[in-house]
């Protein structure tokens, strides 16, 4: 005990000596060990989020630098104390002891450049912030801090790594190219089940008038910790499921047993960390990991094969991969901050793991779209994160994928003004055997809201016409020629007011000018705000019915961008957001529309209160399948959108529900989930009345009676 | 004779369309739902309540009458605003009496000029209501009348 109480002081002074340099402030307000304490609870409840520089990620703001102190330094300590005590960790708020948050305060006090002094820091101290501390980040913390053992996590998932359960799927087939193209109808052998990402199964066992007699056949505890967003993928009656801390199993998909695990990790940390779908071909299951890694493990046994690194960290992946012709495609996220290291598209050999090619989805200088970030130094070109997996033609032998926004957020923030920033926001379409572009059409030029055009390309055959549908965080539903990238047509599925005009000819958006002339430290409204109008939860293409089903969600968000420190590890998302619900709307925050595709006029559509947390499924019995964040998983028809059936789960409904076949039955499978960001942090604020357990990752599985 | 007959049709004609022009039947309908201003979780327990709120416009004239309930703190203004379109905050352009209760109405009456009744009419005003804790606006109203809002 005096050994470490020894140690807690000689830490402290070598904190308070390291911190004290260059600095001006007057003596701070709290004491020197709540430095290395709250250091410690940061790591343990805050890193996760905002990261081990403080520079922040996604929808965590910076906590240190100019960011943190255009933000917070005319407030108080104080109100500082009362934002965080109440608001934070996310998933876990106000449930942290009070001296906790006082800790977590003086240590982000001093990582701003705040001397301690003799007094200890509680929630009553009240001193305005930029009277102490000057935003200047200490050399430890600007490489980034190292917890000195493994983090605490809520709830702990098991540390231990590797082949955790040993098994063998018996009698596996492996997965031909035939397969991929041409899906039997009981498997889900990817991420939407087929190449042109429908997320329609041609099953038709269960229909619109026996859907009411849906029961629950088998559930499956999967990870806490993290986010989970998962897809299941079935394939000869097994189930290859993804969970939190890139943790991979294999369950006979009759019965849920467990054949065989294996726990890759790293663990998740707190709010992010999700995975959303694996990818199957012959005899290997493959998985791209939250710390940016692409695994190939061996179907039958779960023993990992290979694995390479797609990107040094801090980058990520949680978008799930593709395979094609024998290569598996995946994207990159975590491009939030400057960083030596653009995101990128790459495709590796599925046998060997062997890099095939890369292609930057940011334009760098001296490059095609190079000239269009500003002059920015490519160091200093964020974003365009790939987090959702593309689609395929085989016919064009053409891949398409989504981009995100360029970061941070805000064009002010980011120094690109009017500069439309490639190949942010845009489709492109890639050869899959080279990785050449083929050609890009670019949804929003400059995008400053977080309104990311970054989700799934849905391709669709009329006749002749080869179309490509997608539509965005704004809400907007396009329409281009797959071929060519011409643009065929866009539709406003809700109330939007960013965009003053859409051309009804190029699709060229024209942005409201108050978004155009932004500043930095201003609040500008934006309907719908990065809950989307339309986010990760995906679509389903009814073929037969000819209808895409979208899931909507209605809020808006005033958001406030700041001035970021213009250096590597600099940059992040770097905007404040305020919530309110989209006028008109009746505090209904979820609508599900359903669009004729041929003439993209509305079919149908139906709000509710809690925003639909799940993708659509839809089926060859009529009936679409959609979970919401009041865990309530529901069946529609697909027709009317009436609702059929319903039953209420442990948690929010979250993840891509599927359906597939064993020995000729049929079976509904949906996962519920915590964590992510905006479509859980929106509804979180805005519905209070919303009451939900700490913990539920979960998966159901469900089957009309047997004898049915 | 028949083209002084004519003369007195066509002012009798022209009579009639400038009293309908100032007529209580061109008075036109706003409506909106009194929702919680923007926040963030940490003061989502501040800004609670809900309501309704009336508008007529009856030539320059916008008489505003509404009701709230369920504040957490008491009423303290309410204000006529406009933004850029609805949805954007604004600025304030007349104000407004409210209940000094966590339960009460709203009402009042501001001459609009022809900017503003355009904004209106786009859907770009907005009635806001303080409080004791939401001192920067407990609640918000968007007036519509019907019509799809938009930019």
């Amino acid at each position: 005990m005096r050994l470490f109480a020894t140690s807690l002081a000689a830490l402290s002074l070598f904190l308070v000596l390291d911190r004290a340099e260059g600095q001006q402030q007057t003596a701070g307000v709290f004491a020197p060990e709540q430095i290395s304490v709250g250091q410690r609870e940061y790591l343990e409840n805050c890193a996760g989020c905002h990261g081990n520089t403080l520079a922040g990620a996604n929808d965590s703001p910076a906590l240190a630098g100019t960011g943190f102190m255009q933000n917070w330094g005319n407030r108080s300590t104080r109100a500082l104390y009362q934002f965080i005590s109440t608001s934070m960790p996310v998933g876990n708020e106000g449930n942290l002891s009070a001296g906790a948050y006082a800790d977590i305060i003086a240590f982000l006090l001093s990582a701003n450049g705040a001397k301690p002094g003799t007094q200890v820091l509680t929630g009553n101290t009240d001193v305005r912030i930029a009277s102490i501390a000057n935003g200047q980040v200490p050399a430890d913390i600007q490489k980034g801090l190292v917890p000195a053992q493994p983090v605490a996590r809520r709830p702990a998932p098991a540390s231990r790594h590797g082949l955790t359960v040993a098994g063998t799927v018996p009698n596996y087939v492996p997965v031909s190219d035939e397969m991929l193209l041409h899906p039997a109808d009981g498997d889900w052998l990817m991420y939407r089940r087929n190449y042109q990402g429908w997320s329609y199964s041609p099953l038709t066992e269960i229909n619109s008038q026996n859907v009411r007699l849906l029961q629950l056949k088998w559930s499956w505890a999967m990870n806490e910790g993290g986010a989970s967003e998962v897809t299941p993928i079935v394939h000869d009656g097994v189930m290859f499921l993804s969970n939190t801390s890139n943790t991979v199993q294999a369950l006979n998909a009759k019965t849920g047993e467990l054949i065989w695990e294996n726990r890759i990790g790293p663990d998740a940390t707190v709010a992010y960390s999700g995975t959303r779908s694996l990818a199957l071909y012959q005899d290997k299951v493959y998985v791209a990991t939250t710390d940016a890694k692409l695994f190939a493990l061996d179907a039958k046994t779960g023993k990992a094969v290979w694995h390479v690194e797609i990107a040094p960290p801090p980058k990520s992946e949680t978008g799930g991969v593709m395979v094609i012709h024998g290569k598996v495609l995946v994207g990159m996220m975590g491009c939030d901050n400057y960083s030596t290291v653009n995101c990128h598209i790459s495709a590796y050999d599925a046998e060997t793991g062997k890099q095939d090619w890369v292609f930057y989805t940011t334009a760098r200088a001296g490059t095609p779209g190079g000239d269009t970030w500003n002059g920015l130094p490519d160091t200093q070109r964020a974003g365009t994160d790939t987090w959702i997996a593309g689609t395929y033609d085989p016919e064009l032998n053409t891949t398409y994928w989504g981009v995100a926004q360029a970061k941070p957020w805000m064009r002010a923030s980011r120094k690109t003004f009017g500069a439309s920033v490639l190949y942010s926001n845009a489709t492109l379409a890639l050869d899959p055997d080279t990785g050449k572009l083929k050609w890009y059409f670019q949804h929003i030029q400059g995008e400053s809201l977080d309104l990311d055009e970054v989700f799934e390309r849905v391709l669709i055959d009329h006749g002749a016409e080869k179309s490509l549908m997608t539509i965005g965080k704004d809400g907007v539903l396009w329409k281009l020629d797959r071929a060519n990238g011409k643009f065929l047509g866009a539709k406003e599925t809700l109330f939007q007011n960013v965009f003053s005009k859409i051309d009804s000819k190029t699709g060229q958006v024209t942005y409201r000018p108050d978004i155009v002339n932004q500043k930095t430290n201003e609040w500008i409204g934006s309907c719908p705000g990065p809950e989307g109008g339309h986010d990760w939860q995906a679509t389903s293409y009814n073929q037969p019915n000819d209808l895409l089903i979208i899931p909507l969600s209605q809020s808006c968000v005033l958001m406030r961008g700041q001035d970021v420190d213009m250096k590597l590890g600099g940059g992040g998302t770097s905007a404040s957001q305020l919530f309110f619900f989209m006028p008109g709307t009746h505090r209904n925050m979820g609508k599900l529309v359903a669009y004729n595709t041929k003439d993209m006029t509305e079919a149908w559509s139906f709000q509710q209160r809690a925003p639909f947390l799940t993708a659509v499924l839809s089926t060859g019995g009529g009936v679409a399948f959609v979970g919401d964040f009041d865990r309530v998983f529901k069946a529609v028809d697909v027709r009317t959108g009436k609702v059929l059936w319903q039953t209420r789960l442990g948690n929010t409904v979250q993840g891509y529900p599927v359906s597939f076949s064993v020995d000729g039955k049929q079976y509904i499978a949906v996962t519920t989930g915590l964590g992510g960001g905006s479509p859980e942090q929106k509804p979180t604020t805005l519905l209070p009345e919303v009451h939900r357990a700490a913990t539920g990752q979960q998966l159901y599985v469900f089957a009309l009676p047997d004898g049915n | 004779m028949p083209r002084v007959r004519d003369r007195s049709v066509l002012a009798a004609a022209a009579c009639v369309i400038f009293a309908f022009s100032f007529s209580p039947a061109a008075a036109q309908e706003y409506q909106g739902d009194l929702d919680p201003a923007p926040h963030d979780f940490s003061n989502r327990d501040d800004v609670v309540g809900a309501g309704m709120v009336s508008a007529t416009l009856s030539g320059t004239t916008l008489t505003i009458r509404g009701n709230f309930a369920g504040l957490s703190s008491p009423a303290t203004a309410a204000h006529l605003k406009v933004g850029l379109a609805m949805g954007v905050p604004g600025t304030t352009i007349g104000e407004l009496n409210a209940t000094h209760a966590t339960k009460g109405e709203i009402s009042g009456s501001v001459k609009l000029n022809s900017a503003q009744i355009a904004a209106l009419r786009k859907g770009a005003l907005y009635i806001q209501l303080d409080s004791v804790k939401g001192t920067d606006g407990n609640s918000w109203a968007w007036l519509e009348n019907g019509e799809s809002p938009g930019v």
